[in-house]
């Protein structure tokens, strides 16, 4: 299982994580402060101790993980630590807070905890979940040969349209030019596919060509088989059909290429995340802990 | 079946090497899978990519791989082999053979030559996923460090430390340290404003308690300087109690443990027997009310004294609140039936804390007139001292006595010589008016007026002179604790004074704590009215300990 930092040496640091959690929960059931609970009493202080000192361990973990040479445990249980202590701060960073918040630079160090400790169990998900989807979605195949298969269909494609002229070659050549994927983080990240198709469009008498939108290949497919509908000539039938059956191999390895493109980046994105919010969480944390004894 | 494999090696035509392999199997798999009885090495082969068998006669291939496989030109799921078809699996090309003797089916084997794709070249496609890296979050992470750390600490670290700073940021839209504020200040505090320096003077210092002072330089401490045990309040804060920073209305917490903290354990902490008993809780830890009296010294309370049956109030009035409050009514001076209520003499002073004196005019005097003549009862004497009260007579006796005796007195007054007369006449209507008005007021001090209420007696010195014992009535019979009266309207008074029993002015109609607690129960209590120390209680009440001073 790709998961299987989270079972560490029996979920060790599940229990740790666990214990920790239930005995500030505990404490701060049992603790009845003078006034009211917030960070300034002897057990906010403790959990606010407790929790920086955990922030500023976890953040090595960015360390530890290019340390190769590091005999210090293993990554896989730094891993592991590092997820369910994380979560575990979630509790701790809360209580000491004494659920007062407000516009200040106090609850930004939570809100930026909370938005760290989050795109990091979001992470935890598409590392446990993903690579299983991921190598589903490709079904034996890498993207490199995707592509190949693709470029072998526009290859084949190409060919087939020089037997049937005007307008498939046309809208066929232009769907292997304007064939686009990838792009902006936006379009990676939505499977979206930009690629695009000139069709003939008749207005009144004239007849021009415009570029429409074309997502995996559907408008070809759409324009092909009109074609096949109004074709008499049986020869340029079995040569459409042809076409077809090509376009919709095309447009199904387009799917599995969007989705593949998807996955990834829905793998790699959680962290470009989480490690800025952590950096934004160091520095509000500092200024949390000088301004509050500042101004004691 | 027997399957016969050729494999088309180097050359072309006739002379074309090729190398036959037989196989004897159920199905013939194809596939890169080592497993697969016709391996095709190759990424863009499955492992497990197609299948041919025979059934009825006929020889079928199906593709077992999603990329499919090419029969004759024509991409198909399954087809009907039959001699001459070519199927392309990749870029393995198979021919199906005219079958020979002892081999069920024969297949040639080539691998086709590599060709580039003409119009796309996969490499444009893949420049474009390179976005996400060029993200480059550890950029991302640097600035918002930075930025975040000079805004969120440098900034206002700096508007804090530098004087110059601190008007040019707080007056002006920019951002200063206003975003340190753990909460706003108290709505009383509001006018302090951004000037953090006013009560944080010194940074990295808790605030002081010369801080509050400050402004609040009059707020009465705990315990006078003259207290045995000043140094228990050694390094008291006056932000141990005070929590500022907490909501708009929220500076004094009430918790009781603030108090009970020492009114728990006095004995251990006080070097003498302590005055005050211990009190942890209204409800489950609080000695019985004790009572102050008016003493005869000017302006002093008697200490705090339990009460019991023996104990009394000696205000020298004669008062009975029983027949007063009778539901039958009351029979006034001029022979009226009235129903008196507690609020017809009893009214809240403004502010509605305490009750207001009672006053002979307001609350008694429309019953009890103080007249003395049944020819004119509308005539009465002052409300006042004696002297007063024997002046007046004088006055109308003295009055009546002309009137009565004015034909006369015409008459001589006229006459020649008749002004001799007038010394008799003055003695006269001075013995009369004299006698008269002793004998009045010998009825109103003794029998009528003045006794209904007042304790009177004769002076021991001049036995034609009357003294009515000075009132005292007591003022703060709680002397350690407030009791709002204004907020306990929706409790009926005799609920807690029970008045309409009393037949004495000595009797002490205050409640007991039996009866505070009915409603007002502990600040732990599951249930009732959680009443801390604070409720009743104040904290800065310097003279709750004078009675410790020597």
């Amino acid at each position: 299982m790709h998961g299987s930092f989270l079972s560490h040496r029996g979920g060790f640091w599940f229990w740790v994580a666990l214990v920790l959690v239930l005995s500030s929960v505990l404490a701060y059931v049992w603790h009845e402060p003078l006034g009211q609970p917030n960070g300034g009493t002897w057990l906010g202080y403790t959990l606010g101790t407790v929790a920086a000192l955990l922030i500023v361990w976890l953040t090595f973990f960015g360390v530890r993980k290019r340390a190769y040479y590091s005999r210090l445990g293993t990554v896989k249980g730094w891993l592991s630590a590092h997820v369910y202590l994380g979560g575990s701060l979630l509790v701790l960073g809360t209580l000491h807070s004494g659920f007062q918040f407000g516009l200040n630079i106090h609850t930004l160090a939570w809100l930026l905890m909370v938005l760290v400790i989050v795109s990091g169990f979001y992470g935890v998900w598409v590392y446990w979940r993903y690579p299983e989807r991921i190598t589903r979605n490709r079904d034996g195949m890498t993207r490199q040969l995707i592509f190949r298969e693709v470029a072998d269909i526009d290859r084949k494609a190409s060919v087939i349209v020089e037997g049937l002229g005007s307008p498939a070659d046309r809208m066929v050549i232009s769907a292997i030019q304007l064939f686009s994927i990838g792009g902006g983080a936006w379009h990676q990240l939505t499977g979206r596919d930009r690629s695009r198709i000139m069709v003939a469009a008749s207005k009144g008498s004239a007849k021009r060509w415009v570029q429409v939108a074309n997502p995996t290949q559907q408008r070809l497919l759409d324009e092909l088989t009109g074609l096949l509908s109004r074709s008499a000539d049986p020869q340029e039938a079995a040569l459409l059909q042809e076409l077809i059956d090509l376009i919709s191999r095309k447009a199904k390895l387009m799917r599995q290429l969007l989705a593949d493109i998807r996955l990834q980046g829905l793998m790699e994105v959680w962290l470009y995340c989480h490690i800025p919010l952590t950096m934004a969480l160091l520095a509000t944390l500092m200024a949390h802990i000088v301004s509050v004894f500042f101004y004691w | 079946m027997y399957v016969l494999i050729r494999r088309l090696g180097a050359g072309s035509g006739p002379t074309r090497t090729f190398k036959d392999e037989e196989l004897a199997v159920d199905k013939l798999s194809i596939g890169r899978g080592t497993d697969q009885e016709l391996l095709l090495p190759g990424d863009r082969v499955a492992y497990q990519h197609a299948e041919i068998s025979l059934a009825a006669g006929q020889f079928r291939i199906r593709a077992l791989a999603s990329s499919g496989i090419t029969v004759n030109g024509r991409s198909c799921k399954m087809a009907v082999l039959n001699s001459g078809d070519q199927i392309l699996i990749a870029d393995y090309r198979l021919i199906v053979l005219p079958a020979s003797e002892g081999v069920d089916l024969a297949l040639s084997l080539e691998v086709l030559e590599q060709q580039d794709a003409p119009s796309v070249d996969p490499a444009s496609f893949t420049i474009r996923l390179d976005v996400l890296q060029n993200w480059r979050p550890r950029r991302w992470a640097w600035l918002l460090f930075t930025v975040l750390l000079l805004g969120g600490l440098l900034l206002p670290a700096l508007v804090a430390m530098v004087p110059g700073w601190q008007n040019t940021f707080r007056s002006t839209p920019l951002p200063d340290d206003s975003f340190w504020l753990s909460g706003p200040l108290h709505s009383m505090h509001s006018t302090i404003g951004k000037d953090c320096q006013a009560c944080h003077t010194k940074p990295f210092a808790p605030v002081t308690n010369e801080a509050c002072m400050d402004c609040h330089a009059d707020t009465a401490v705990h315990v006078s300087e003259v207290h045995p045990d000043t140094s228990m309040f050694e390094g008291e804060r006056c932000a141990s109690c005070h929590h500022e920073h907490n909501g708009e209305q929220r500076m004094v917490f009430d918790d009781q443990r603030f108090c009970s903290d020492c009114h728990g354990n006095l004995e251990q902490r006080m070097s003498d027997a302590p005055a005050v008993e211990r009190a942890t809780d209204f409800h489950a830890d609080h000695p019985d009310f004790r009572l102050s009296l008016l003493q005869w010294q000017p302006q002093s309370q008697s200490p705090r004294q339990a009460v019991d049956a023996s104990l009394q109030e000696s205000s020298h009035l004669t008062f009975d609140h029983a027949t007063h409050l009778d539901p039958q009514g009351i029979k006034s001076d001029d022979g009226d039936w009235q129903v008196l209520n507690c609020g017809d003499c009893h009214q809240m002073t403004v502010g509605g804390v305490n009750m207001a004196p009672i006053n002979m005019d307001q609350h008694c005097a429309s019953c009890h007139a103080l007249s003395f003549d049944l020819q004119d009862p509308q005539r009465v004497v002052p409300h006042g001292k004696p002297d007063q009260v024997l002046a007046s007579l004088r006055e109308y006796y003295a009055a009546q006595f002309v009137q009565n005796r004015a034909g006369a007195g015409d008459i001589r007054a006229s006459r020649p010589g008749g002004l001799n007369n007038l010394s008799e006449l003055q003695r006269e209507g001075l013995v009369w008016v004299e006698n008269k008005s002793r004998a009045v007021a010998e009825d109103l001090f003794e029998r009528r007026a003045c006794a209904t209420c007042h304790e009177v007696e004769r002076s021991a010195e001049d036995p034609a002179q009357w003294l009515v014992k000075p009132v005292r009535l007591n003022e703060e019979w709680f002397a350690s604790s407030e009791f709002p009266h204004g907020r306990h309207t929706q409790s009926e008074c005799i609920d807690c004074h029970a008045a309409d029993q009393s037949a004495q002015a000595e009797d002490i109609l205050m409640p007991d704590i039996a009866i505070c607690q009915e409603c007002h129960k502990g600040q732990q209590a599951n249930e009732g009215l959680r009443s801390g120390c604070i409720s009743c209680h104040s904290y800065h009440q310097f003279d709750v300990h004078a009675e410790l001073a020597p």
